[in-house]
């Protein structure tokens, strides 16, 4: 992240309090199932049909 | 109307879980003919919830049984499914009113003791022997997900003795050949995945579990494009080429 962004803020304004103000959800899968790979969905998003679903663990932080 | 026999032919296996290496593949209903004739299933319907799925055209011999893959999903954390004749609601058959919560890759029958259990090694189409009774129950995790500051050493417990705990911390199923046994408390610094499942004799594999452990530090000090993340972000990726032909004919 830009060190501009991260270090010059306001006292309790910092990115850390903003960070932990969000809701933060974790999504978990192997990484080439999502970027990267011939069978990853991101890069496939018009692709339709059970063989383009991949299981994942979703978590509400 | 129920009639000449074909009340007796039930749904009597499921996988409402699949997997791409399960044969046949992916989901599937069993049915099984329990009279002493050949049976017309023609034009008889699955039903789960709103969704219905046609038996175009089926002869089952007496005492056979026949595979159907339904083009309707099957719902993995259980629900109704039952066999309906072609004209009307009348309810024929089901394995139960309702099925349990499945497990990918694992069938739901009626065993050869009579009792409902899972099946581990599915058998479509075939005469069933027995299943387990059970699931394993989850592995617990002293750590809860969430933000951490300082590094922590995670335990995970199971409550049945003669239970193995595999896990894995970079998001691939514990399943898989990076997998470890558990068997001493995790030592965690930085942010992870800690993926887990409970395996034992004489029960069905427990549900994965995931606790993702943050370390905040860490977040806000991210390389700009950690590895394996894509190099472009945004909307030739996300959005694909057929929201943006339309967008450009609305445009246009």
């Amino acid at each position: 992240m830009d060190p501009r962004v991260t270090r010059r803020t306001q006292p309790g304004y910092g990115l850390r309090d903003s960070l932990l103000d969000l809701p933060t959800v974790s999504v978990v899968l192997p990484v080439d199932h999502l970027f990267g790979a011939k069978t990853d969905i991101y890069a496939h998003t018009e692709m339709r049909g059970m063989d383009w679903e991949r299981a994942k663990s979703m978590e509400w932080i | 109307m129920i009639g000449q026999g074909v009340a007796y032919v039930r749904t009597n296996e499921l996988l409402a879980r699949g997997t791409n290496e399960a044969e046949p593949p992916r989901e599937w209903v069993e049915l099984f003919n329990g009279s002493t004739q050949g049976q017309d299933l023609s034009g008889y319907r699955l039903r789960q919830g709103d969704d219905e799925f046609v038996i175009e055209t089926l002869q089952m011999d007496a005492g056979g049984f026949a595979v159907i893959q339904p083009s309707i999903r099957l719902r993995g954390r259980g629900g109704d499914l039952v066999l309906l004749a072609p004209d009307g609601d009348g309810f024929i058959a089901s394995l139960d009113p309702e099925y349990p919560p499945q497990f990918t890759g694992v069938s739901y029958s009626i065993d050869a003791r009579g009792e409902r259990a899972f099946f581990v090694e599915p058998t479509p189409g075939r005469k069933n022997g027995n299943g387990y009774l059970g699931v394993c129950a989850e592995p617990l995790a002293d750590r809860e997900r969430g933000f951490y500051e300082k590094p922590f050493i995670v335990k995970l417990e199971s409550s049945a003795p003669g239970t193995v705990i595999l896990y894995t911390l970079d998001g691939y199923s514990p399943y898989l050949n990076r997998r470890k046994v558990y068997s001493e408390g995790i030592p965690n610094y930085k942010t992870v995945a800690l993926r887990a499942v409970a395996l034992r004799k004489g029960c069905v594999n427990s549900r994965v579990i995931t606790h993702t452990y943050l370390f905040l530090d860490q977040v806000i000090t991210q390389p700009a494009r950690p590895r394996r993340f894509p190099n472009q972000w945004g909307v030739v990726f996300g959005l694909g080429t057929r929201f943006l032909e339309t967008m450009r004919w609305i445009l246009a």
